[in-house]
């Protein structure tokens, strides 16, 4: 008890005895001095920075600022991994190969020639036109097939002489178009 | 006039302005920095630092917020910046004043004034075992009278440690009295 | 006098391919212009006019001509030497490229064929997708899938100068027993349709004569019928014993003129499958492909230019289907990267100084 009187006495003798400045128009003039030395004005950097980071002082810019640079963040990953993703899938599917030469394009003529023929009838036709170097690769391919067949027969088979078939094929082949 | 329309002059860069701040807030900042540091020079220079900071700063404060309470953050800080550099001094041997005895056993007399000198023993022996914490929220809260809520949002500590720090500084002051006084 | 197709022409018939090789390069550009190279081979100069070539090309071009050692289609003898044609121009926007083929007077001037950009922008990368659709020839539309298996499928789907090297490669033997189903599956696909466009045509024309009393489905019934007929007796006889056997005589007496109509519309309609000009088209996008319906090459055709892709257009590829041809590429937009790098490590900062704020006064 004595203690905790000397203690609320000791308080109440602060409190009353609070101290007191002196001279306090030269602490005044002091400060103002100091600051009317150019520490008024923010030096470049301070100005700066106070641009630059304003909305640090602002909870809403804070966290917006921070939400658009999170979002950006899970943007670009996402992006970049569906991407990527799609990359992976397509080197896995597409079929790469080094074409070879001559590949080129391919007409549908066998069926065109069946189609001529059973559209228009096969007594009505008379002609189909074929260019000159289109006739010399068939007669070409001609010879080239009765020589395969002449291979691929092997022992066993009655053979021709080879230069009867090749004389008989050309001309079953030249006849055969002349009627086409 | 209105405090916050001088604080918002100021921030306006109105020097005029800032001078009548200055004048109607030295003497509470010096208090509030002598109690603490328990040194008048210090004190005085820890004011002056405190002021020019306000002026420096005044562009990032919000006229809306408590300019008094801003002001004593920026104090507290100060003068637990100064306490911390402070060389721990070895435990001094305080002879026994008997005027000072005298002052506290007297009872009831409220007009017992005491110089500075007497005012700077007394607290320098009272508190001679405070942290720079508990010499701030005993003197904020004891002799600033300011309530809990006002320490935290001041000293930025939380309510438990303000009891805290509070209940030691009073413990170790009163043992300080018991022993010296 | 019938006429006959003796097998041995048949096969004769098979083994001729066209004497003439075109590739048609696109290159797109990230404006959305297009630089388009056209190379032509040929063994003759008839397929070096305007009018028979693939694609439309007229005197506006860059033209070049060659004649350079070489065969067409790999057949031919060494030796020989090859007519070669290269044309250049540069299209502003695919909507030139579309004018072109509007006024077409190529070979392939029965095609619809349309050319399509897009460029999308998505911050850290742009997409750009390209493609060019030949719309179907057939009216009906019917998935070539439908008559073939899952590796039919793929081998029908390559350009016909992949086909050419796996035929010629390691596994020959598997893919000449595959080209060989193919084949078989495809012309049963080829008549099939044939059949329901002609039964499709007959009754767009005729199906409102009061003297009809088959109806649409009781013909396209018949379908399995026909195709048998069509296989078992296509050398032999002629094509009116098809509809007699199939529908019989009094529809046959009745509709003799309506059958023969519709017959020679059938064959008009058919034109653009027969008569066209197959060719490759290439097409090269800025940047990496990141999806496509073609094949990648693992040679560049054009240096320095982005990844080719390649397709063959020819008319067994939208019969009955529309064929688009369409690939999309990313080309990663760097200074965004910078930009945005840069505005989150002033986020970063900004929130560092603002962590420190909050717990020290500042001075």
């Amino acid at each position: 008890m004595d203690q905790e009187r000397k203690y609320r006495k000791f308080i109440e003798l602060l409190k009353a005895n609070q101290p007191e400045l002196d001279n306090k128009a030269e602490l005044t003039e002091g400060i103002m001095k100091k600051i009317g030395k150019g520490d008024k004005q923010p030096s470049l950097l301070e100005r700066v920075d106070d641009v630059l980071f304003f909305w640090t002082r602002s909870n809403l810019w804070s966290v917006g600022m921070s939400t658009a640079a999170v979002l950006l963040i899970v943007f670009f990953i996402s992006e970049q991994t569906m991407l990527n993703r799609r990359i992976e899938d397509l080197e896995s599917k597409i079929l790469i190969i080094q074409p070879v030469e001559g590949g080129g394009s391919q007409t549908n003529f066998s069926q065109q020639i069946l189609m001529k023929i059973l559209i228009k009838n096969a007594e009505t036709i008379d002609s189909i036109t074929l260019y000159k170097s289109d006739l010399n690769r068939l007669l070409r391919d001609h010879m080239e097939l009765l020589d395969r067949f002449e291979q691929l027969k092997g022992e066993g088979v009655k053979e021709r002489p080879q230069k009867e078939t090749q004389r008989n094929a050309e001309r079953g082949s030249k006849n055969e178009l002349l009627e086409l | 006039m209105d405090t916050s329309q001088i604080v918002y002059d100021c921030i306006n860069g109105d020097e005029r302005a800032f001078r009548r701040l200055v004048d109607l807030h030295a003497d509470f900042a010096y208090a509030v920095a002598c109690r603490m540091v328990n040194d008048e020079d210090e004190a005085k220079d820890i004011v002056q630092e405190t002021f020019i900071s306000v002026w420096r700063s005044l562009g990032k404060f919000d006229p809306a917020r408590c300019f008094k309470s801003w002001l004593y953050r920026i104090i507290v800080n100060k003068c637990m910046d100064v306490l911390r550099k402070r060389k721990k001094t070895t435990f001094l041997h305080i002879e026994m004043n008997d005027q000072l005895v005298a002052v506290l056993e007297r009872s009831g007399n409220q007009e017992d004034h005491l110089n500075k000198k007497e005012l700077e023993r007394l607290i320098e022996i009272a508190t001679q075992k405070l942290s720079p914490k508990q010499k701030a929220v005993f003197v904020l809260s004891e002799l600033e009278g300011l309530s809990h809520d006002e320490i935290v949002e001041i000293t930025k500590m939380g309510k438990d440690a303000i009891k805290s720090n509070l209940n030691h500084a009073k413990r170790s002051i009163g043992r300080m009295i018991e022993k010296y006084l | 006098m019938k006429k006959v197709i003796t097998l041995v022409v048949l096969l004769l018939l098979l083994a001729f391919s066209c004497g003439q090789e075109t590739r048609v390069i696109n290159v797109v550009h990230e404006d959305g212009s297009i630089t388009r190279t056209v190379i032509i081979k040929a063994d003759a100069k008839d397929y070096l006019q305007f009018d028979r070539m693939a694609v439309p090309i007229d005197s506006t071009w860059q033209i070049r001509m060659d004649t350079l050692p070489g065969k067409i289609n790999g057949e031919g003898d060494d030796g020989d030497s090859i007519l070669y044609l290269e044309a250049t121009k540069h299209f502003e926007s695919v909507d030139e490229i579309n004018q072109t083929y509007t006024h077409d007077s190529s070979a392939n001037k029965r095609f619809s064929r349309k050319a399509a950009f897009a460029k999308r922008f998505r911050w850290f990368t742009t997409v750009y997708r390209y493609s060019e659709t030949v719309g179907r020839i057939y009216q009906l539309e019917v998935p070539v899938a439908n008559y073939l298996s899952t590796e039919e499928q793929e081998f029908f789907n390559l350009p016909n100068s992949v086909k050419s090297a796996l035929l010629t490669g390691k596994d020959s033997t598997h893919y000449h027993a595959l080209s060989d189903s193919l084949e078989d599956h495809f012309d049963v696909y080829f008549w099939n349709t044939s059949i329901r466009q002609w039964v499709s045509i007959f009754f767009d024309h005729f199906g409102d004569d009061p003297n009809l009393t088959m109806t649409k489905s009781d013909m396209l019934a018949k379908e399995e019928e026909v195709m048998s007929y069509l296989i078992e007796n296509r050398f032999g006889e002629n094509v009116d014993s098809i509809f007699l056997v199939s529908f019989g005589q009094p529809f046959y007496d009745a509709f003799k003129t309506e059958i023969d109509s519709t017959t020679a519309l059938l064959e008009v309609a058919s034109e653009p499958f027969f008569e066209s000009l197959g060719y490759d088209m290439e097409i090269r996008m800025p940047g990496k492909v990141i999806g496509t319906n073609g094949y990648l090459l693992e040679k560049d055709t054009v240096d320095g230019v982005g990844q080719g892709l390649l397709w063959t257009v020819e008319g067994s590829r939208f019969l009955t289907e529309d064929y688009e041809m369409w690939v999309e590429s990313r080309v990663n937009n760097y200074s965004l990267w910078v930009v945005t790098g840069i505005f989150i490590g002033f986020i970063s900062i900004g929130l560092v100084r603002l962590k420190r704020k909050s717990s020290v006064d500042s001075d």
